[in-house]
């Protein structure tokens, strides 16, 4: 509560810095490359995602871009997280620490993808997350965990192509959980009726796919330093607490400052990750219909390059 | 009948008088390791501490105890209590110390300003992509996009758009991801047009049926 009224305050009256974690842009995926990243989070336990960029089909098969360098297929993307995990049981600092790795993708340039295909997509990145969390229990149980994590933003893409790809994990057998790392770019900002978010999107279908699907799990996008992010998941929150009864709960915050600094900066998007988590705590306190008293996860991503 | 009846009567009896015994000495040495496990199990982990919160959360919260999403985390952690005490096999799946060892030996070099031992990006086809609060959707709709390594060890991502503005992300190492200015083709691609890097770092523009050009990236 004391965080709620005190936005931006020092972190000592939420997670430990061990618990602030760092989440990526998987620019570059070497082998050394995912080791060394595993390595430099030696210090952390938590939620985290490491994001990759759009569904791609790369070699024959489902795959994602990773910006910078030449678009890697499933397998390829396993041997990545793999090393990040090796790296990470390498380095690790504290036996107590423990990852819960989202490993993601986006609804970024899919507009144009045939639903067969998305649907196609979304099963075999469940697949992978499930085989590799298999992987990891199998070989590295006190270590790490493996989810699969979610950019869905209503600006990439329609929202009947996100929810096709969307069925596609859900459908599959042992699907993980999914980190809904999700923005709700123009969603309204004072009202929870419903109201019309970017690109044809609503508050429903926000709600929709960041929750009403099993697997997701709300870890928002919190960037605007206004708050105004924090304030469109609470109406998204209360719009569906009052008119389904199936209110949200929200796992964490993703903030951007690390990526912010690297690009030379962000003007009015750059929370800090104590800022972000504060802001939704503060808003989502503001009614008792969607007041949470803890939002544990906060981490804040950079891109790996 | 009769004659027969008290001898397996007693042993009945004394069946069950061992059977008994045997149940609480059972039930004795069960509640002793149970109470000895219980002493000897280490406390659980911050992550497991912070499961078990968000379970009781979204429980208190209103979702139904045995709703698919509780169960899911429940099975989480579940897996992060089993990890505890697991004794897993070796993975051969590669040297990490090596590997280790080769990342540092690179950001040695690399900060020695040394000319990079070989390229530090993979190259290959790409597929247009948003870059996150630098290249919006906006831009990469109908465009090429290629990633070109460069001579120095950095990175161009380039969207050729339809109009021949050429929208460039250059990705370097620690994080150093900057756009650049725009440029223009002198003529926009026709369709169809092949677009690779070249050695050098530039883009071979090869349009259907015709020679090639390239076009530097500076």
């Amino acid at each position: 509560m004391v965080c709620a009224l005190a936005i931006g305050a020092a972190g000592s009256c939420h997670v430990p810095p061990s618990g602030e974690t760092r989440s990526f842009y998987m620019a570059r995926n070497t082998p050394a490359d995912a080791s060394q990243l595993g390595c430099y989070n030696a210090d952390k336990s938590g939620r985290m995602t490491l994001f990759f960029g759009a569904p791609a089909t790369v070699n024959g098969i489902a795959g994602a871009t990773v910006w910078g360098a030449a678009d890697r297929d499933v397998n390829q993307l396993t041997d990545t997280i793999r090393n990040v995990i090796r790296g990470y049981a390498y380095c690790r600092q504290d036996p107590s620490f423990r990852l819960l790795i989202g490993v993601g993708t986006s609804n970024s340039a899919i507009d144009g993808d045939s639903d067969a295909w998305l649907y196609y997509h979304g099963g075999a990145w469940a697949t992978m997350v499930r085989e590799l969390n298999s992987w990891a229990a199998t070989y590295y149980p006190g270590y790490a965990q493996v989810t699969g994590a979610w950019d869905f933003e209503p600006s990439w893409s329609s929202f009947a192509k996100a929810e096709v790809w969307m069925h596609g994990y859900d459908d599959t057998p042992g699907r993980p959980a999914l980190y809904a790392n999700s923005s709700a770019d123009g969603c309204p900002t004072s009202s929870a009726t419903n109201g019309p978010c970017n690109n044809g999107w609503s508050q429903q279908l926000v709600w929709h796919l960041a929750w009403q699907h099993d697997p997701s799990l709300p870890i928002p996008q919190i960037y605007a330093t206004s708050g105004v992010n924090a304030h469109q998941w609470q109406l998204i929150d209360l719009w569906s607490t009052v008119n389904t009864g199936d209110g949200m709960y929200f796992f964490g915050t993703l903030s951007q400052y690390g990526a912010c600094q690297q690009v030379g900066g962000c003007t009015g998007t750059d929370n800090a990750p104590h800022q972000a988590h504060d802001f939704l705590v503060y808003w989502l306190a503001t009614d008792a219909r969607t007041n949470q008293p803890s939002v544990d996860t906060m981490t804040d991503i950079s891109w790996d390059t | 009948m009769a004659a027969t009846d008290p001898r397996p009567a007693r042993r009945r009896r004394r069946v069950r008088g061992l059977a008994l015994f045997a149940a609480l000495v059972l039930a004795a040495v069960a509640a002793s390791a149970a109470a000895s496990a219980s002493l000897s199990r280490p406390a659980p982990v911050p992550m497991e501490r912070q499961l078990q919160e968000e379970i009781d959360g979204m429980v208190a919260a209103g979702v139904p105890a045995d709703s698919p999403k509780v169960a899911m985390l429940e099975d989480q952690l579940d897996q992060l209590r089993a990890g505890a005490d697991a004794h897993p096999p070796e993975d051969k799946g590669a040297d990490t110390g090596a590997l280790l060892s080769k990342a540092a030996a690179a950001d040695k070099a690399e900060a020695e300003g040394a000319a990079p031992a070989g390229p530090a990006w993979d190259s290959g086809p790409v597929e247009c992509e948003v870059v996150p609060g630098l290249l919006g959707p906006g831009e990469i709709a109908g465009a090429t996009c290629v990633s070109a390594p460069q001579p120095d060890g950095t990175e161009r991502y380039v969207a050729i758009g339809a109009d021949g503005v050429l929208r460039t992300v250059s990705f370097g190492p620690d994080g150093h991801v900057r756009r650049l200015p725009d440029s223009r083709l002198p003529v926009a691609p026709v369709a169809g047009t092949a677009v690779t890097p070249t050695p050098e770092g530039d883009l071979r523009l090869t349009p259907p049926g015709q020679q090639p050009t390239v076009v530097a990236l500076d």
